[in-house]
């Protein structure tokens, strides 16, 4: 067994000050939730709260979601020196309004802050005066002394990362919160996760490696968040025949990673120790994408195989080499459609040796700016074609923080702004952008037009493979 | 096979395929909700269990985006929704 699994017990010593962490999400999403991805753990605070309690600084913890009212959250809050928050941009409105009552009813506490939000939009947060510290960037190296000794720093603290993922603990999933009503208790599997239509539970969430290199250009995580090593396949592979012992058994694996199909050499090891040394080959979710599929057409195939990726979630966001150039995306139409056939391909053998096929599930973007009629055609088409698929469709959205994204917000065509884009109120996003006719276009007012170019397209990529087994 | 939808249920299926759209909603308080919009942008909240027995009949699906998704068709809910227009 790996050492940091050892957690060194340390006794709250009472002159330390009351410190809670606080997680954030919607009201009730862990009493009632209305879906399986709001139920997801969140995996920056339980490292960051590993390594405070490792390192001797407990933590009191509560989530936003196991709360049905503000009055409950300000009643769970009073009497703490302390709030620590990890912020995303959707959990960002629950952030502020818990700072506000937080500073209320503790008028000496002090509000430390970090994560996505705090990093991509600093100056949002830094017009809140409740947000005593903010933490931009990677925060594992530098949460220490900050919780330790947060006058010595200034309001904005630049974080500091691990080099390696190896120099990681591994996560206590205890330190995260529980369900927070009998039913979920009976469904959750706490510690572990609950299943979200990916494969069966007991879930078990896991990271192998930190932000996807690409520089798409509705993304643009690289451009915050340093490289760091990816985890060894061995710690990963102890890690969930840990959680298998301890909480499981496992049902399956969602491996979190931003992009999960890169560093070939990294994927070899794994393709050779995970089915010998986990304590089974449990199916998993990952990403990975059209291009690097293309690249490594037998690595995809064998790992596909014979490690039981069962869910292959590819951004395939637009069957358009048009639309694709304008995202940056680095793929192309022919990647998007080798990548389909290719997996298309496995599963049919696989189905015909009776096991089950592996699925894609994919990302699409429709409403890019600069996108015509004809490219959203094509892109409705690619999914039509596509065999085995969970399509996850949606409207473009300029986010902060994202090179498109700052274009459109300077251009002054972004539909959001900084009081409604946590939310998503509506499907509108972008000025100019004809809404009307992709809401046509999603509801089947076009498939006729769709339908007519997919048999040419089945029939030239008929061909093509041919052509590949003739050659 | 044939799942019995109740009148509401089957009312929805209709609007979708006239051509409105499903969303989810929430909001700072903890309400979650369902909200059919008619083009001109106009929404009716609906009932979350119509939605989800819909979703359960793989009448309906969605994008699975959070914390808001967009709901439409499937291909049997579209064949249902033609054999009731």
């Amino acid at each position: 067994m790996l050492k940091n699994l050892i957690i060194p017990k340390f006794k709250n010593n009472s002159k330390e000050p009351k410190r809670l962490w606080l997680d954030l999400g919607d009201l009730g999403d862990l009493v009632n939730p209305a879906g399986p991805h709001e139920q997801w753990q969140d995996h920056g605070m339980g490292l960051l709260r590993t390594i405070l309690h490792q390192n001797g600084l407990m933590t009191d913890m509560f989530s936003t979601r196991q709360c049905t009212s503000w009055e409950e959250v300000e009643r769970r809050m009073k009497g703490y020196d302390m709030l620590i928050m990890n912020v995303r941009s959707y959990t960002y409105p629950i952030a502020y309004r818990a700072a506000k009552i937080f500073k209320r009813i503790n008028p000496h506490g002090i509000v430390l802050t970090g994560g996505m939000h705090a990093t991509v939009a600093l100056d949002e947060m830094l017009s809140v005066p409740e947000f005593d510290k903010i933490c931009q960037g990677p925060g594992e190296n530098v949460i220490v002394n900050l919780v330790a000794n947060p006058d010595a720093f200034p309001r904005v603290v630049l974080g500091i990362g691990a080099k390696s993922m190896a120099e990681w603990p591994m996560i206590d999933r205890t330190l995260w919160p529980e369900p927070a009503s009998a039913k979920l208790k009976a469904r959750f599997n706490w510690p572990l996760e609950p299943e979200c239509g990916w494969g069966p539970p007991p879930v078990a969430t896991i990271l192998t490696s930190r932000v996807c290199p690409w520089q798409c250009a509705f993304c643009n995580e690289n451009s915050y968040i340093p490289n760091m090593g990816r985890r060894p396949v061995d710690m990963v592979i102890e890690e969930l025949n840990y959680l298998d012992e301890t909480y499981g058994p496992i049902g399956s694996v969602v491996i979190h990673d931003s992009m999960f199909f890169q560093n070939p050499s990294w994927l070899e090891e794994w393709l050779d120790k995970y089915p010998k040394y986990a304590n089974k080959t449990w199916p998993y979710w990952a990403a990975a994408r059209a291009d690097t599929v293309r690249q490594w057409p037998e690595l995809f195939e064998a790992l596909v195989r014979k490690t039981n990726w069962h869910i292959v979630s590819i951004g395939f966001e637009s069957g358009s080499d048009r639309v694709l150039k304008i995202l940056n995306k680095e793929c192309t139409e022919e990647d998007n459609y080798f990548a389909i056939d290719l997996l298309t391909r496995i599963g049919d053998d696989m189905e015909a040796k009776g096991l089950e096929p592996p699925i894609f599930w994919s990302n699409i973007m429709l409403g890019i700016p600069g996108e015509t009629r004809e490219d959203a055609f094509k892109t409705m088409r690619m999914l039509k074609y596509t065999k085995r698929i969970m399509p996850s469709i949606s409207f473009y959205a300029p986010y902060p923080g994202s090179a498109l994204g700052h274009q459109l917000i300077a251009e002054g065509k972004s539909l959001m702004t900084k009081e409604n884009y946590h939310r998503y109120p509506d499907d509108e996003k972008v000025k100019g952008i004809d809404y009307n006719f992709y809401r046509d276009l999603l509801s089947g007012k076009y498939d006729d037009e769709i339908n007519r170019g997919l048999a040419t397209i089945r029939q030239q990529r008929s061909n093509y493979w041919d052509a590949l087994a003739k050659a | 096979m044939k799942v019995p939808l109740s009148e509401a249920q089957r009312q929805l299926i209709i609007k979708m395929a006239q051509g409105m759209r499903l969303k989810d909603h929430r909001d700072i308080e903890g309400n979650k909700y369902f909200v059919i919009y008619s083009p001109d942008g106009r929404g009716d909240v609906v009932s979350r269990e119509d939605v989800e027995a819909l979703v359960e009949a793989g009448l309906v699906s969605s994008n699975k985006k959070f914390p808001s998704a967009t709901y439409w068709l499937t291909e049997a809910g579209q064949a249902l929704a033609q054999s009731m227009l």
